[in-house]
């Protein structure tokens, strides 16, 4: 019963995935692509949640990321993929640095403190107008290619995409499942538990963080090269709290979360956008209603059924 | 300069204050992070607005009323939103945030998105040592302070800050108590909103009411609390007044980006060192 | 999946309905900071088309076409302008883009539409809006354009000012603004003593004044700053005891700078408008834009409202909707009369193409709560 519900989730989501290409349309793939990047982040958030700290920091890794990959490949010359290898890079080694002060801290007390090094990464931005361009941010960034194989036109670039979250996808599963979803899962529930095997807790949450934020990084690449033009408050605080609202509505416990919350969430402002005055009223309510009959998210009425 | 310096720093030290309070209420009692707290400061400036405009009403009888109208809205958020996700940090956060949305949202669809002017119970200002002092931000100012000193009596003085302080630190304990925490959720929240109302009919006629003077208000809020100590009242006064004077100082010396991440940094490494912020309980 | 198959209803939609209906498109902070600027630059579109329509609509060759406005907001952000010309040019069908206003958001877009071909009449004032670009137009004119003549008229109107203080925004429009108003303030002569920068979101200049007011000037120039920040500005300055005078050459709008400022602190305030306040056509255009928005009338509704008007000829000079027709009948058909007077293109030295709008500008000073013209400034 369960591989069967699986089963169908698994092909309803593959067949979300592949629908862009048979709707077609230029714009159906920029709410795709959105809905990927967008994903990539929420995803990074997924992580965290699951071993239960809230990060809210996540908006801001995806910034250090965009902003790597923009300056080394439109001022440096790096090629695309070299850039992007940094984009990851970059902030999971800051993570990893800073994952040995701050992961210490639990709780909401997490989240309020990444909460504030979040503004400050983004206040970083935009005091340092030199390399990072300040409130005006940095245009021209180059397109996207792989081996001279162009990406500027959106299929390709959406097939990009997918790939970058399947193999996300990949890295999130290997780490939740098994052995290692056992420790996850363990420093979530009972801590002291996990240490009393032997295994370096501290240790396990640094290699968490440091790959949530490369994931954010990556999140943050495709973007800069998407829209090929960054600014700094792209990366507030806001955008963590809303890839948290993905995870949410969507449902925080299963994987399937986040991806259900995105594919629904990202094109919703769309829905309201032709009437401008009551768009943020309607988004607003939408979001309440939401929460107030579904606090467990749509997959966790997915599992509740079951 | 040294002069106008102190004047700016307690001016905003004491406003802070006041901002930030009816926050702190409302998590170290309900746990509730309350991201449409500046949304309540809205709901204030605008019922001053409406009492003068469209009541004729005095701005000192629209005062009282905006914190009537704010409190009132916080009872009927608590009932129907917040009372449900008490507990539940996460989700807490998440609904204030879509209530936040909707409150600006329907504030934009009635009034529009421009300022809204206030007329201003005072203007000029005072001259002492060589510094101004602006009358209508001494009178918000004092105003703040006589709010502070209000809450803190009544929660050190009363029952109902006893029961208050009884469910804050162990609402188990307090049921035993015969404390019911669902009778002092509401009044808690609506002391917290309250108090936002009051933050933001002394904000407007200052700088006058638009839909996104809340944003600005709850991030301050919100790093004065953090710096504090999240629930934490004395935390937050001291906060205020560290920020306020840290702000107003590096603004003058510098520029207020500057100042801003300056802020930042000393919250990020005050929470390095005490995660719960300054005075808060682990 | 529920909202890809909206979008492709909205695809399908598209492509019935674009038969006699022309879709021009606004994009511009609709909400949130800016707003104003966003809705006078939607209102003056769709007063504009409005009228074309019930005229019996837009004769373009064989062909008359009723016009409609679609509109999206992209709260002053460059990822909502990208998104939203996303739509117009995909789904919508959109080749006429009137907007955006932020910087960021035109140059964010910039490139899409420069390489379709798709026009941007524009309302940014940062000097690469117009380089390197074929289709871009900015229908208003800025700082590079009224600079020496704003300052000379300071030179000649306030013999006791000598000493400047400067405060614009903490961004690219404020960044170079502020370049050209201290250049153009220093060869006129001035002393430039102090420039600021502030945030857009602030409310509080108490610091920032306190740091100017310090270097002691005569005259506080408060370039691009918003209108009701301009007045929270000057209003503080004048509690902080700042006794000398105000400019504001970039960007003014007497009633929200009075509503915030209060009138007798806004009392003497100079600035640039394009449009007369309280004149036959400011009215007519007011009364109309009160139909359509929640807000107060301002100059960008006339701005934006010659702009479609003169768009909108061009498109039946040029007898086709071909992009590189209208430009080049856009391009001829200076000079043109717009409400309050001709406009004629020009910008070619600064920019490297003729793009920007040269249209009468003038001065105004707020006296006793409202707009009194004073003069008119020349554009350089």
């Amino acid at each position: 019963m369960r591989n069967y519900a699986q089963i169908v989730l698994a092909l309803v989501i593959c067949a979300a995935a592949l629908s862009p290409f048979l709707i077609g349309g230029r714009f159906t793939y920029h709410i795709a692509i959105l809905i990927g990047i967008n994903l990539l982040l929420a995803l990074s958030l997924h992580l965290m949640l699951r071993i239960g700290q809230l990060s809210l920091v996540q908006a801001g890794f995806m910034g250090i990321g965009a902003y790597a990959s923009a300056l080394l490949t439109r001022d440096v010359g790096f090629p695309f993929l070299l850039g992007m290898l940094m984009a990851i890079a970059i902030p999971a080694a800051i993570a990893f640095v800073l994952g040995t002060v701050i992961l210490k801290v639990r709780g909401v007390h997490f989240a309020l403190l990444t909460f504030v090094m979040g503004e400050a990464i983004v206040l970083v931005f935009v005091e340092f107008v030199v390399p990072f361009g300040g409130n005006n941010g940095l245009m021209r960034i180059p397109a996207a290619s792989i081996f001279g194989l162009s990406l500027h036109d959106r299929p390709s670039f959406y097939v990009f995409v997918l790939v970058v979250v399947g193999a996300a996808l990949l890295v999130l599963r290997g780490m939740l499942h098994g052995q290692s979803g056992r420790i996850l899962d363990g420093l979530d529930k009972n801590e002291a538990l996990v240490q009393s095997f032997g295994i370096d807790a501290l240790g396990w949450r640094r290699f968490v963080f440091a790959v949530s934020a490369g994931i954010a990084g990556a999140s943050g690449c495709l973007y800069a090269h998407y829209l090929s033009y960054i600014s700094p408050e792209a990366f507030n605080v806001i955008t963590s709290i809303n890839a948290l609202v993905i995870n949410v509505v969507g449902g925080a416990s299963l994987i399937a979360g986040p991806i259900i919350g995105a594919v629904l969430l990202v094109p919703l402002p769309e829905l309201f956008r032709s009437a401008i005055t009551y768009q943020q009223f309607l988004y607003g309510i939408s979001l309440l209603l939401l929460m107030l009959f579904m606090p467990q998210g749509i997959a966790g009425l997915l599992r509740r059924k079951k | 300069m040294l002069q106008q310096f102190l004047v700016v720093a307690g001016l905003s030290s004491a406003t802070y204050m006041l901002t930030a309070l009816g926050f702190t209420l409302i998590f170290g009692i309900m746990r509730v992070v309350n991201f449409a707290h500046g949304e309540f400061l809205l709901i204030g400036a605008y019922t001053v607005f409406v009492a003068q405009y469209n009541l004729g009403l005095d701005y000192m009888i629209a005062l009282p009323l905006a914190a009537v109208v704010a409190g009132g809205f916080g009872i009927i958020a608590e009932r129907l939103v917040f009372r449900r996700f008490t507990g539940d940090e996460t989700g807490g956060m998440i609904v204030a945030l879509a209530l936040a949305i909707t409150i600006k949202g329907a504030v934009t669809i009635i009034w529009g998105v421009d300022s809204q002017p206030i007329d201003r119970p005072f203007s000029g200002s005072f001259q002492i040592a060589g510094a101004f002092i602006p009358k209508d931000q001494l009178f918000a100012a004092v105003m703040a302070l006589v709010l502070v000193a209000g809450t803190y009596w009544l929660l050190n003085h009363t029952r109902l800050g006893l029961a208050m302080r009884a469910v804050a630190q162990a609402p188990d304990v307090a049921r035993l108590q015969g404390i019911t925490p669902w009778k002092t959720y509401p009044a808690a929240f609506a002391i917290g909103c309250a108090l936002a109302g009051f933050a933001g009919a002394l904000a407007a006629p200052i700088y006058g009411a638009e839909p996104n003077m809340g944003e600005a208000a709850l991030m301050k809020a919100f790093i004065v609390v953090v710096l504090g100590g999240l629930g934490s009242i004395p935390g937050a006064l001291l906060a205020a007044v560290l920020l306020a004077t840290i702000e107003a100082g590096i603004s003058i010396l510098f520029n207020s980006s500057i100042a801003a991440l300056a802020s930042f940094l000393v919250v990020i490494v005050v929470l390095l060192v005490r995660p719960a912020g300054i005075l808060g309980r682990t | 999946m529920a909202a890809l198959t909206c979008s492709a209803l909205a695809l399908s939609a598209g492509v019935a309905q674009a038969q006699d209906v022309l879709r021009v498109g606004v994009i511009g902070p609709l909400t949130g900071g800016g707003a104003a600027w966003g809705l006078g630059l939607d209102g003056g579109v769709k007063i504009a088309a409005q009228e074309i329509n019930q005229d019996g609509g837009l004769k373009v060759g064989d062909d008359t076409y009723t016009i409609e406005v679609v509109s999206y907001d992209d709260q002053y952000k460059a990822a909502e302008a990208l998104t939203a010309a996303n739509r117009l040019m995909g789904p919508d069908d959109v080749r006429f883009i009137f907007g955006p206003i932020g910087s960021a958001s035109l140059l964010a877009i910039k490139p899409m539409t420069e390489r379709e071909g798709v026009q941007l009449y524009t309302g940014a004032w940062a000097a690469d809006v117009l380089k390197d670009s074929e289709y871009v137009f900015r229908v208003g004119p800025t700082t590079q354009e009224f600079a020496p003549s704003t300052v000379q008229w300071v030179k000649e109107n306030k013999p006791d000012v000598q000493r400047i203080g400067l405060i614009a925004a903490n961004d690219e429009t404020g960044w170079n603004s502020q370049k050209i108003q201290a250049n153009a303030y220093s060869e006129a002569g001035f002393d430039v003593v102090t420039t600021e920068f502030f945030e857009r979101t602030q409310n509080d200049f108490s610091a920032i004044l306190t740091k100017m007011l310090a270097q002691d000037p005569d005259n506080i120039e408060l370039d691009t700053a918003a209108p009701r920040t301009a007045g929270l500005i000057v209003r503080q300055a004048r509690d902080l005891g700042y006794t000398g005078s105000f400019t504001k050459f970039g960007g003014f709008d007497v009633d929200e700078l009075v509503k915030a400022a209060g009138k007798q602190y806004a009392e003497g305030v100079v600035g640039i408008t394009m449009a007369a306040p309280d004149t036959e056509v400011w009215n007519r255009l007011g009364d109309e834009f009160a139909k359509l928005h929640k807000a107060e009338m301002n100059d960008y509704v006339v701005m934006f409202y010659d702009a479609a008007n003169l768009v909108f000829s061009a498109m039946e000079n040029a007898g086709s909707l071909d992009s590189d027709d209208v430009v080049a009948a856009l391009e001829s058909s200076a000079p043109f009369e717009g409400s309050v007077g001709t406009m004629t293109w020009g910008g070619g030295e600064a920019y490297g193409v003729d793009h920007q709008i040269y249209r009468s500008v003038v001065m105004v000073e707020i006296q006793d709560g409202a707009g009194v013209v004073i003069g008119e400034a020349k554009l350089n």
